[in-house]
């Protein structure tokens, strides 16, 4: 069968399995659409995720789930040409009201990017960056070793705090982005393909980390890894040309597609 | 072809491949020759200036021929009682050539006392010399180094035959860069021009780093892409090419007359520091661009404000861009000569800035004075001239040297 193209998906109507209720959505996404110039990269989504648990976004390259993502902290707002509307709701604010400030929806929603992106400072400093901006009042030497024993890398470095967060491995320097995005004390962390520039350990050591933090941060991730999604997630989410197509559980996306696209991305025709 | 050569190619492949190759080796070598001719040509600007600042002088002494420690002579007319003493007078000649107001005027026109830079191995020897005979020392003759150096044993027996003495350039002592400007060859040094050079450079530094860097990062950071910043783009790049006389007539009439600074110091940093300003500018919007997307995108990921982001993130990262163009640019600035001639630099000056008027008191720049030593007749000052222009390179050196550590301690790697 044909992938379905833009015209055809026109009006569709999400595929909705044991839908989250409002009450228990930390983040909100409701009839958003969002251009690139002319581009219409997000087309009419709506979809909650739930508190505390962990959403996959999955779908094939260019379908719009980082650019979804990215929507959550406001991100595209340093995009020139990207234009946004309709509504992301964050404990039911609007994220993109007009007295909302994007700094402090990123204060809220931490994120870790595709590629490990340590600054080129100590290990500590790296920790540090966050509270420091806000000007933190409490014991930065407590919240950066709490955060690195979040991100279970505090054993590896405790002894080179000083030392270039630059000279440690991959994975060592996802993990600790995941460290400096947990030093800001935030609710929700997005992560888009933490995992894609690391070696199957590494990618181990963090999926086992975000299995670790399930419960008390509310993780969205983005990955083109189906095994990763089947792994680490709750729910998940499919996409597909900038729309989403189903979402549910993520056993009931997997054993039980109901749409015909996501059925043909699951089983591998294409993506 | 040979049977022996093995090949994975066909004979003709093979042949060509070697014709190839061939025409790589010779680009290498064309390629090579430009670096050979401009290590040849800095080398040959080195030893001419070598050769010409360390002259063998002939020297015929006026006066007496005596010289005197300065510790000996207190004032000029203890000078005169010993010169005229070892011009073989009496003690009562002296005392009434000198009392005697007729005689006083009469040797007091035709004698002066003055320092001689180098004389029986000591620097600063008073001497007394006689109008008539014209300078001081009088200069018989004089070779360049290398020439000086091959003829030494002819030169000193012709100095011993016809009682001359044999200099290396007397002119040159340790005091060299510490003495005033002159008439005098004898008195004539750099110290006005290296400190007012030091003023200028620093202004220009500090005028030039903050509006440079401001502009790079509003371009870089804060403009809106378009046709506007485009616009800028073209026009920056040009302005770095404009001949620096032309910001020398921009200078006069802006800072000189318009704004009524009249042939001060910041006159001429301003107008330096616009000639260097798209230099600096272009340099600095470079290195912010070098620093990598990733690394703005974390900043902002984790609630960084824009200029938290710059100021925290983008300029620790692009610092080292920065400071190597500010310093290669300020190298350029330095040796700049034309548009300080047209904002009024002093050719001739005994004061340095930060006196009276402080940023606007007039001031001399080391190009200013080697020029204006060059075009002084007399051959003594284009020695001067020589060894001016080896200090204002030994400055660039050094220049060039903070901009080499800079770029070391600071370059990182991501």
């Amino acid at each position: 069968m044909a992938l379905p193209t833009r015209e055809q998906l026109k009006g569709l109507q999400t595929v909705r399995t044991e839908p989250v209720e409002d009450n228990d959505a930390v983040v909100s996404i409701k009839n958003l659409n969002l251009w690139y110039g002319n581009f219409h990269a997000l087309l009419d989504n709506t979809v909650n995720f739930p508190k505390g648990q962990v959403t996959a976004l999955i779908g094939a390259s260019g379908c719009g789930k980082s650019t979804l993502l990215r929507c959550i902290n406001r991100m595209n707002d340093l995009v020139p040409i990207a234009r946004i509307e309709g509504q992301a709701l964050y404990e039911g604010v609007d994220l993109y009201e007009s007295s909302i400030d994007p700094v402090e929806v990123r204060r809220r929603i931490g994120m870790v990017f595709q590629k490990p992106n340590p600054f080129p400072k100590s290990i500590f400093d790296n920790v540090a960056f966050s509270p420091r901006l806000y000007g933190y009042k409490g014991d930065l030497n407590a919240l950066v070793e709490k955060s690195l024993k979040r991100a279970a890398l505090w054993d590896e470095v405790k002894e080179k705090l000083k030392e270039s967060g630059l000279g440690l491995s991959g994975g060592q320097q996802q993990r600790l982005c995941i460290a400096r995005a947990m030093a800001q004390e935030p609710d929700v962390i997005l992560m888009d393909e933490p995992t894609s520039a690391l070696d199957p350990i590494a990618t181990d050591k963090i999926e086992e980390l975000i299995y670790e933090i399930k419960g008390d941060y509310t993780v969205i991730i983005v990955t083109h890894n189906m095994q990763q999604a089947g792994r680490v997630s709750d729910r998940t989410v499919y996409m597909h040309l900038g729309q989403i197509i189903e979402e549910g559980p993520t056993d009931q996306i997997f054993t039980n597609p109901k749409h015909e696209v996501t059925e043909m991305y699951i089983s591998g025709h294409f993506g | 072809m040979d049977k022996a050569v093995k090949s994975l190619l066909s004979a003709e492949e093979h042949r060509q491949l070697k014709a190839r190759q061939r025409r790589g080796e010779i680009l290498r070598y064309v390629s090579f020759i430009p670096v050979v001719l401009a290590l040849v040509l800095i080398l040959f600007v080195f030893l001419t200036n070598i050769n010409n600042s360390f002259v063998w002088q002939l020297v015929e002494r006026g006066g007496s021929g005596e010289t005197f420690a300065r510790s000996e002579v207190p004032n000029a007319e203890a000078a005169f009682k010993l010169e005229l003493a070892a011009r073989g007078m009496t003690p009562e000649e002296i005392e009434e050539t000198l009392t005697d107001p007729e005689e006083r005027r009469k040797f007091l026109l035709r004698n002066r006392a003055d320092y001689l830079l180098e004389a029986n191995g000591e620097p600063n020897r008073v001497v007394v010399y006689t109008i008539d005979r014209g300078i001081a020392d009088d200069i018989d003759k004089q070779y360049g180094y290398i020439q000086g150096r091959q003829q030494k044993a002819e030169l000193e027996a012709q100095a011993q035959e016809e009682n001359l003495d044999l200099f290396l350039n007397p002119l040159l002592d340790k005091e060299f860069i510490s003495r005033n400007n002159s008439a005098k060859p004898q008195m004539a040094g750099f110290h006005t021009a290296i400190i007012g050079t030091l003023w200028v450079i620093s202004l220009v530094i500090i005028i030039s780093t903050f509006i440079g860097v401001a502009t790079a990062i509003y371009l870089e950071e804060y403009a809106q892409k378009g046709r506007f910043s485009n616009f800028l783009e073209v026009n920056l790049r040009n302005l770095a090419g404009v001949p620096s006389i032309v910001y020398g007539i921009l200078g006069l009439y802006v800072f000189v007359r318009a704004f009524n600074m009249q042939k001060s110091v910041i006159a001429a940093a301003l107008t330096l520091s616009l000639l260097i300003l798209p230099v600096v500018v272009i340099a600095a919007r470079e290195a912010i661009r070098a620093v990598p997307d990733s690394l703005r995108q974390a900043s902002y990921g984790l609630g960084a404000t824009k200029w938290q982001t710059v100021s925290r993130v983008i300029l620790p990262n692009a610092v080292s861009g920065i400071v190597t163009g500010i310093i290669l640019a300020v190298a350029r600035a330095i040796g700049e000569t034309a548009p300080l001639l047209l904002v009024g630099g002093a050719g001739f000056i005994t004061t340095i800035p930060g006196g009276r008027d402080f940023l606007f008191d007039s001031y001399s720049a080391m190009p200013l004075q080697i020029y204006s030593y060059f075009a002084t007749p007399d051959q003594a000052f284009k020695e001067i001239a020589s060894a001016g222009i080896l200090v204002l390179l030994a400055i660039l050196i050094f220049i060039y040297l903070i901009a080499f550590v800079i770029r070391a301690r600071f370059t990182r790697k991501w």
